[in-house]
C-alpha cells in the first residue's frame, strides 16, 4: 500500500517491527554537489562528513567483499519483491531485481531496463520500451511479457503489490504488448504520476511464470543464501547487463538491531557498511576513524492532529500548537544539527516545495493568545508516541517542554511499534513517520479524505481534493506547480501535521569502501545502488 | 533403626530417588501444560496480531483481513490453541507466522547456539568460582578472602549489560581491537565453529555467575567447617587436607549443585540480554523478535524450551542433592 516514490518506503517501514529504527528517508533534490565529499548538504553546520563517489578514492578496484550491518530487521524480513516490508527488504532487493526506472543523481526518473518511457499528448497513455539482451539470471531475456505479468501481479486485486495504490489509475487488464520490447500503459485517464512512481521500490520486474521465493532477477548481484532476520549473501552477476559492472564479488547483509552492535561491528572491523544511525554516533564514528555518509533526507517524523476531533477541529488550537515548536532546537538536539527545518508541509525535496511561505517559527504569546480565543487557557493533551526512526523520544520530549511554555499540558503516552500500528489512523493526537514522497504522491496516502489509506489527521477538503485531481491529470508542469502551490498553502494553514524537521540520513562505512553517493531518495547508500561500490 | 528393619519397606521407599524423580516429573509436565495456556493467553491479550505485523501500515483493513485468513487468525482462540497443542502432542511444533517455515527449522539452531553459550558459562563459571571459593573458605579472613569479598561483590552490583558493554570497549572498540565486537554467527554453522565470537559473550555471562557461584560454595565449605562432625576430625587430630577433602567437602556439596542449577536457570534467563547485546543469534534474540512480530506459535516453542530447560534443570538438581546428602533421604523413607 503505499505508494509512490520514497514512499514505498515512507509507510512500509512504519510496519511493525521495522519502522523502529530505520531512518530511510528520502530526498529528492538533495544536495547541491557532484564530487566527493558532499552530503551535508543542509546544515551550515556539518562538520564533514565525507564520502568519496566514484571516482574518489582512486581508481575502482574489482573484488572484495561488502558487509553490511543492516537495522531494523526481523523475521518478517522477506525478499519479495513486489511486496517489500521492512528496511533489510528494499537493501537486498535492488541487487536482485530492477524496476524499468530508477533516480538519477538529481532525483530525476531515468529509466532503468526500459530505454524509453513516454505519454501520449494528454498522459492517459504511456509506452515503455525496454533495453534489448537484458537476461534474466536464469538466462531468459527479458521482454515486454515480463512487464506485463509483473504489473498484472502487482496490480491484482487479490494479492495486491504494495505499489497497486499508486498505480491505480493504470488499466492493467489492458496492457498492450505492441513488440517484443515494447509495452503501452493505458490509464482510466490522464494520469501524470506514472513516471515518477515506477522509480519507487514496489515495481521491480520479474520474469513471467515468477513466483514467491524464486529470486531470479534481472540485478548485478545473484542470491546465494537468505535466513529472515538474520543474513543474506549475494555473487557478482557475471551476466550483468551493464559490462564491468559490479565492482565487487560479494555482498553479504547481516540483520543488526541495536545501533551500538552496527557501531561497534564497523569499528572492530567486522562489517564494512552501516546504515540508520542516529546522530549520537557520529562523534564515536568520527574519532574511530571511519567514514560518514551523512545526507539530507524528507523523511520526517511529525506530530499529527485529527483534524475531525476536539479540542483539533479547531483551526486556532492547531496553529496554537504549531506556534509552540521551536524547530532549530528540536534539529539541533535531536538530529546533531543535520538535516532541514520543517514548515508544516510535506515533501521538503518535492521541486514545487514551496520554499516562500514564511517560516513559521516559537510564538509562545501568539500561541496563548490563540488558546484563549478557543476557550483552552489551560489544555491537557495525549500524546501517543512510538519508536518511527532514530530521535523519536527526544523529539516528544522537546515538544512536550515546549509547549508547556503556552500552558499545554502534553502527558507523552508510550507505546510499542505494533501496538501503534494496530491503531493507526485513530489516535488523536501521535507522532508517525514518513519517508520522502513527492508531493502529490504523499498527498494520495495521507491528506485526501476517506480515499487516502493513511489520511492519520482525518483532513477532508473538498476544494483540495479538486486541485489535486487537477494536478495529476495535467502534464503541464507550470500549471501543476501552480496547483501544488496552491495546495500547501491550505496545508500550511490549516492541515493536522506538525513538521518540526526533516531528518538526515547517516550512514557509516570503512575507510577502505569508495563509490557510495548521497542518499538522496531517502534509502541508505546511494540509494541502494551498489554496482559502482568498490573495496581497497 | 535395626528393629524396625522387619517392616516391609513400601515401594516409594525402597526406590526413594526413582519416586522423588517420578513424582518431580508428573508436577513438571503439569507446570509446562499450564505454562502454555497462559503464554498463549498473554499472546492475545497482545494488542494487533501477526496480520498486523506483517503489514505494519500496510495494513489496511481488506489487507489485514485477507492476511488474517491465510494466517487462520480468524478462528476461535480455543480453536487456534487445540490446533497448536494436537501438534505438539504429535511432535509438530507447527509453523511460523511471519514467515511461513516450521518453527523446528527456524529455532533448533538458536536452540543449539543458546545451549552452547550456556553451557560454556556455566562451565567457567564454576571452574574459576569454585576453586576460588575452596581457597577462600580455607583462609577464612585472611587478606585473599577479604579482597575476594570486594571483588565479587563489586562484580554482582554491575549490571550484565554494563559488563558487556565493559568488555567490549575494553577489548574490541575502544582501548584493544582484538575481538570481535559483536557475535553473529554466520548462517549455516553453529557457534561452536566460530570460538573466537563466543570469547565476549561467554565471558560476559561467566563473570556474572562467578560471584554467586563463589560465595554459595564458600559459605556452605565454612557451614562445614565448623560443624560438629569436622571439629570431631580435627580433635581426632586428622590432618587439615583429609578434614576439608574427605569430611567437609561432601557436605558443601548439596549447596554447591543448588547454586549451580540456580545459575544454569539464571543463564538461560541472562542469554536474552547478552544475545540482544552481541547480536547473537540463540533464542534469547529469537523470542524478543517473535514476541514483536506477534508470531504466536514460536513464541510457545520458545518459551516452552525455556521452561522445560528450568524444569529438568530442577528436577536433576533435587536429584543430585539427595544423592550427595544421604542423611535427607534416610530422613525421608524413614516411617511416620
Amino acid at each position: 500500500m503505499r505508494d509512490d516514490h520514497g514512499t514505498a518506503s515512507a509507510r512500509s517501514i512504519k510496519a511493525g517491527v521495522g519502522r523502529r529504527d530505520f531512518l530511510r528517508i528520502g530526498a529528492y533534490g538533495t544536495v547541491a554537489a557532484g564530487g566527493a565529499g558532499l552530503l551535508a548538504a543542509c546544515g551550515s553546520s556539518s562538520p564533514a562528513s565525507t564520502v568519496s563517489n566514484s571516482g574518489g578514492g582512486g581508481k575502482p578496484k574489482k573484488g572484495g567483499t561488502l558487509q553490511f550491518a543492516l537495522g531494523s530487521g526481523g523475521s518478517a524480513d522477506a525478499i519479495n519483491p513486489l511486496q517489500p516490508g521492512l528496511p533489510p527488504d528494499y537493501a537486498r532487493i535492488p541487487q536482485i531485481f530492477e524496476p524499468l526506472a530508477i533516480w538519477d543523481a538529481n532525483l530525476q526518473p531515468v529509466p532503468l531496463l526500459a530505454e524509453s518511457i513516454e505519454p501520449n499528448t494528454d498522459g492517459s497513455v504511456w509506452t515503455v520500451r525496454l533495453r534489448k539482451g537484458i537476461t534474466f539470471h536464469n538466462g531468459k531475456p527479458l521482454t515486454a511479457d515480463d512487464v506485463i505479468y509483473t504489473f498484472q501481479q502487482i496490480m491484482n486485486p487479490k494479492d495486491p503489490g504494495y505499489g497497486a495504490l499508486a498505480m491505480q489509475m493504470v488499466d492493467y487488464m489492458n496492457l498492450k504488448k505492441v513488440d517484443t520490447y515494447t509495452v503501452q500503459f493505458p490509464c482510466h485517464g490522464p494520469f501524470s504520476m506514472f513516471l515518477k512512481t515506477l522509480p519507487v521500490y514496489e515495481y521491480f520486474i520479474v520474469p513471467v511464470g515468477w513466483k514467491v521465493g524464486q529470486y531470479i532477477g534481472t540485478g548485478p548481484f545473484v542470491l546465494d543464501s537468505f535466513v529472515a532476520g538474520q543474513a543474506s549473501t549475494m555473487s557478482r552477476n557475471a551476466n550483468y547487463w551493464q559490462s564491468g559492472l559490479p565492482y565487487v564479488d560479494k555482498v553479504v547483509m547481516t540483520d543488526y538491531t541495536e545501533e551500538s552492535s552496527r557501531v561497534n561491528a564497523l569499528i572492530s572491523g567486522q562489517v564494512n557498511c552501516i546504515d540508520q544511525l542516529s546522530a549520537p554516533s557520529i562523534a564515536q564514528l568520527k574519532s574511530s576513524g571511519m567514514q560518514l555518509n551523512i545526507s539530507d533526507g524528507g523523511g520526517f517524523c511529525p506530530f499529527t492532529m485529527r483534524v475531525d476531533l476536539a479540542p483539533f477541529n479547531n483551526p486556532d488550537v492547531r496553529e496554537a500548537l504549531k506556534l509552540c515548536v521551536d524547530r532549530p532546537a528540536i534539529r539541533t538536539a535531536v538530529y546533531g544539527g543535520y538535516g532541514a527545518i520543517g514548515n508544516d508541509i510535506f515533501a521538503y525535496w518535492d521541486p514545487d516545495y514551496d520554499h516562500a511561505l514564511p517560516q513559521r517559527t516559537q510564538d509562545i504569546s501568539k500561541a496563548e493568545y490563540l488558546l484563549k480565543k478557543a476557550g483552552h487557557e489551560s489544555l491537557t493533551l495525549s500524546l501517543v508516541v512510538a519508536a518511527q526512526a532514530q530521535g523519536w523520544l527526544s523529539e516528544a520530549e522537546l515538544f512536550q517542554q515546549q509547549a508547556a511554555q503556552a500552558g499545554v499540558k502534553i502527558n507523552l503516552n508510550q507505546v510499542t511499534t505494533t501496538t501503534f500500528n494496530n491503531s493507526y489512523t485513530h489516535w488523536p493526537f501521535a507522532n508517525s513517520f514518513w519517508y520522502s514522497n513527492p508531493y502529490l504522491n504523499e498527498v494520495a496516502l495521507a491528506t485526501l479524505g476517506s480515499t487516502s489509506p493513511f489520511n492519520e489527521t482525518h483532513f477532508n477538503d473538498s476544494h483540495y481534493q479538486s486541485l489535486y485531481n487537477q494536478a495529476v491529470a495535467t502534464l503541464d508542469e507550470s500549471k501543476q506547480r501552480e496547483l501544488i502551490r496552491e495546495m500547501q498553502a491550505i496545508d500550511y494553514a490549516s492541515s493536522g501535521y506538525i513538521i518540526p524537521a526533516f531528518l538526515p540520513v547517516i550512514d557509516g562505512l570503512s575507510p577502505k569502501v569508495h563509490g557510495d553517493g548521497p542518499s538522496k531518495s531517502g534509502t541508505s547508500f546511494n540509494n541502494w545502488d551498489l554496482r559502482r561500490f568498490w573495496v581497497e | 533403626m535395626a528393629t524396625e528393619v522387619q517392616r516391609k519397606p513400601s515401594w516409594r521407599q525402597r526406590h526413594d530417588l526413582l519416586a522423588v524423580f517420578a513424582s518431580r516429573l508428573g508436577y513438571g509436565l503439569i507446570t509446562l501444560f499450564i505454562v502454555t495456556i497462559i503464554v498463549f493467553w498473554a499472546t492475545q491479550a497482545l494488542p494487533g496480531n501477526a496480520a498486523s505485523a506483517i503489514l505494519g501500515t500496510h495494513a489496511t483493513p481488506a489487507l489485514v483481513k485477507e492476511t488474517e485468513n491465510q494466517l487462520h487468525l480468524n478462528r476461535s482462540v480455543f480453536s487456534q490453541y487445540w490446533a497448536w497443542l494436537s501438534g505438539i502432542l504429535q511432535g509438530n511444533f507447527g509453523h511460523s507466522l511471519t514467515n511461513g517455515s516450521s518453527v523446528w527449522a527456524l529455532i533448533k539452531p538458536r536452540l543449539i547456539n543458546s545451549a552452547i553459550l550456556v553451557v560454556l558459562a556455566a562451565f567457567f563459571g564454576s571452574i574459576i568460582g569454585i576453586p576460588l571459593a575452596i581457597y577462600a573458605a580455607l583462609h577464612k579472613d585472611k587478606l585473599f578472602d577479604r579482597v575476594m569479598a570486594v571483588i565479587t561483590l563489586s562484580i554482582s552490583a554491575i549490571p550484565d549489560f554494563v559488563v558487556a558493554v565493559l568488555l567490549v570497549t575494553i577489548f574490541a572498540t575502544v582501548v584493544w581491537k582484538v575481538l570481535p565486537a559483536v557475535s553473529v554467527v554466520p548462517v549455516g554453522v553453529y557457534a561452536w565453529s566460530t570460538p573466537r565470537l563466543l570469547v565476549l559473550p561467554v565471558a560476559t555471562l561467566s563473570l556474572v555467575i562467578v560471584p554467586y557461584i563463589y560465595r554459595m560454595t564458600r559459605a556452605a565449605l565454612i557451614d562445614a567447617f565448623e560443624s560438629e562432625y569436622v571439629e570431631l576430625a580435627r580433635l581426632k587430630g586428622l590432618r587439615p587436607l583429609r578434614v576439608s577433602v574427605v569430611h567437609a567437602l561432601p557436605n558443601a556439596l548439596a549447596p554447591v549443585i543448588q547454586v549451580s542449577g540456580l545459575n544454569f536457570i539464571y543463564l538461560a534467563g541472562g542469554i536474552v540480554l547478552v544475545e540482544y547485546i552481541f547480536n547473537f543469534p540463540g533464542i534469547g534474540q529469537g523470542l524478543v523478535n517473535a514476541v514483536s512480530d506477534r508470531d504466536v506459535p514460536t513464541i510457545q516453542f520458545i518459551v516452552l524450551s525455556l521452561a522445560t530447560f528450568y524444569i529438568v534443570i530442577n528436577i536433576l538438581a533435587d536429584v543430585a542433592v539427595l544423592v550427595v546428602t544421604p542423611r535427607r533421604r534416610y530422613a525421608r523413607s524413614a516411617p511416620a
